[in-house]
């Protein structure tokens, strides 16, 4: 024990006479006390913002990324990185394209623009550009199949991509509405379009455009007696707060229509018309 | 705290304030972080992401730490070095002032011109976010509670790298060495969660040892950029431990940095 203290008073003498070393030493142990004060801030900023990871700097260099790392300015470093993404888009540099999207979403988190962007370039533009390659190489449009798996592929890449958003912009009627939109428009697939616009319908921010159409995939897919449904309780819903709608006749023309078209449909309508909200299912 | 040793901090950081402010350098600094911090508000018309009052909180505080932290780095390294080439160093360690308040009276110059720019950044900004604060539409709301603790964390931030700045200064020799040295640490310390997390990854021994003695050397300063949450989110979504924990942080390196730069001071032949 002597010995330790003896030891000890040296290394003490020693490092009165190097007093950096000493410093440098307090400050090791200084990283070590503060963690969990450092961690309090930290973890919520990280929880925020996704930090960039060595991989990712390497991969972005030179695109203003170090601007950000160093001095803020993350959404001005995020708009330059979304212009190389579209100049990448403009010579249809896929792989490039998709590097500097994932740049721009990591920069910028939380702009829902660059997340439905990306995802329209990925699920709707490059299919387009495979297609042309594919009649480039074999003089001829690809089949009907082929073309189809590749826009499944692409929708697929375009979800993938999403899924980074945060649940905020994810879980958005916006994005969902998008999404339900691509699915209709590039996959023509109505069921699924339906299954998402199903999912967000019920938000306050749905627009009367997207409900309409909501009760128009209902009433395409066959789902005929909840079309008249839906359409009904909305009518009476707005009427009821004496919001007149800016397309109240278009709608009511579309229920009258689909009355018509379907009496049983309507006359099923009305006995679960009761328990219908009139904002989604 | 005895009164004369207050009376002299408050001289000498008076003294410094002044000095600091007489040079044309500090002023210079403060209004092109005005005119950059002020530039969200042309930029955001060419912004692609869409949110005006983003861009707008990005490019004030982009502008506070990037040029608070060149001004908390240069005005400690000059203003020391201009004392020891003058000579004024002796004159004032001549009356009864002892070197660590010397040096501590110094920190609270540069800590007050800090001050004054956060004062006008913070105001900077928080006018710009009011001024947008009505657009229609608007994703991101200001939280006013949230933009003076964003302040406050900032000066902090700016604090810590004074002292490193004056801590390196009581080492060096030159004030050039001083300023290039502090803007490493700046860069390194925004950066040092990347070598916190990954020097243990690290095949390369000596890359090791450099990563591990900068996450245990400098702090993590992308802790303080918790002020770009609070801008928008405000103290009660951010919670309070957050904000304790790094103000805490901050108080601790600002403390650390200053008893490393008397050590180093205490030992130093003028």
């Amino acid at each position: 024990m002597p010995g330790i203290v003896s030891r000890l008073a040296v290394l003490a003498g020693w490092l009165s006479r190097h007093p950096l070393v000493a410093g440098l030493l307090g400050l090791v142990v200084l990283a070590w006390v503060s963690r969990p004060l450092e961690n309090a801030g930290w973890s919520e900023v990280q929880a925020a913002r996704p930090e960039l990871a060595i991989g990712e700097l390497r991969a972005s260099a030179g695109q203003g990324v170090s601007l950000a790392l160093i001095g803020g300015f993350r959404s001005l470093a995020a708009d330059f990185a979304f212009l190389s993404a579209y100049l990448a888009w403009e010579d249809r540099q896929l792989a490039e394209m998709r590097a500097k999207l994932e740049l721009t979403t990591l920069l910028d988190p939380m702009s829902a623009y660059f997340w439905k962007a990306g995802g329209e370039m990925i699920a709707l533009d490059v299919p387009g550009w495979r297609i042309d390659a594919w009649q480039r190489r074999h003089g001829t449009l690809p089949p009907d199949s082929v073309q189809r798996a590749i826009r499944r592929e692409q929708f697929a890449a375009a979800q993938r991509f999403l899924d980074n958003a945060p649940e905020p912009i994810r879980e958005s009627f916006a994005m969902g509405y998008d999404l339900a939109r691509w699915h209709y428009s590039s996959l023509r697939d109505q069921a699924a379009a339906l299954d998402m616009l199903e999912s967000v319908i019920a938000q306050p921010e749905a627009t009367p455009g997207a409900r309409r159409w909501y009760a128009e995939l209902l009433w395409d897919t066959g789902r005929r007696t909840e079309a008249i449904a839906y359409l009904r309780a909305w009518l009476a819903a707005e009427a009821a707060v004496g919001n007149p709608l800016p397309m109240d006749g278009y709608l009511r023309d579309l229920l009258v229509f689909f009355e018509a078209e379907a009496p049983e449909a309507a006359a099923e309508a009305s006995s679960i018309g009761s328990s219908s909200t009139g904002r989604g299912r | 705290m005895k009164s004369e040793t207050f009376v002299t901090l408050r001289t000498l950081a008076r003294l410094t304030l002044r000095e600091a402010l007489r040079q044309r350098f500090a002023a210079g600094l403060a209004v092109v972080a005005l005119l950059l911090g002020a530039s969200g508000l042309f930029l955001s018309g060419i912004d692609l992401g869409g949110a005006q009052a983003r861009l707008l909180a990005d490019t004030g505080l982009g502008a506070f730490v990037l040029f608070g932290s060149a001004l908390a780095i240069v005005v400690p390294a000059t203003s020391l070095f201009a004392d020891l080439d003058q000579r004024t160093v002796m004159s004032i360690l001549a009356h009864p002032v002892a070197r660590w308040e010397y040096l501590l009276g110094k920190w609270l110059g540069v800590a007050a011109l800090l001050g004054l720019f956060s004062l006008l950044l913070t105001l900077l900004i928080g006018l710009q976010l009011a001024w947008v604060a009505g657009t229609p539409g608007a994703v991101y709301v200001m939280s006013p509670l949230g933009v003076l603790v964003a302040g406050l964390i900032t000066w902090l931030r700016l604090c810590v790298m004074a002292a490193l700045a004056l801590a390196i200064a009581t080492y060096a020799r030159t004030s050039l060495f001083t300023i290039l040295a502090g803007g490493g640490a700046f860069v390194i310390g925004q950066l040092q969660y990347l070598a916190r997390d990954s020097w243990q990854d690290l095949e390369n021994g000596f890359l090791r040892l450099l990563a591990w003695a900068v996450a245990h050397i400098l702090p993590n300063l992308q802790a303080f950029d918790l002020a770009d949450l609070l801008i928008f989110r405000g103290p009660p979504e951010v919670s309070a431990a957050a904000v304790l924990g790094v103000l805490g942080y901050g108080v601790l390196y600002t403390a650390a940095y200053l008893g490393i730069a008397v050590l180093i001071f205490e030992r130093r032949e003028l």
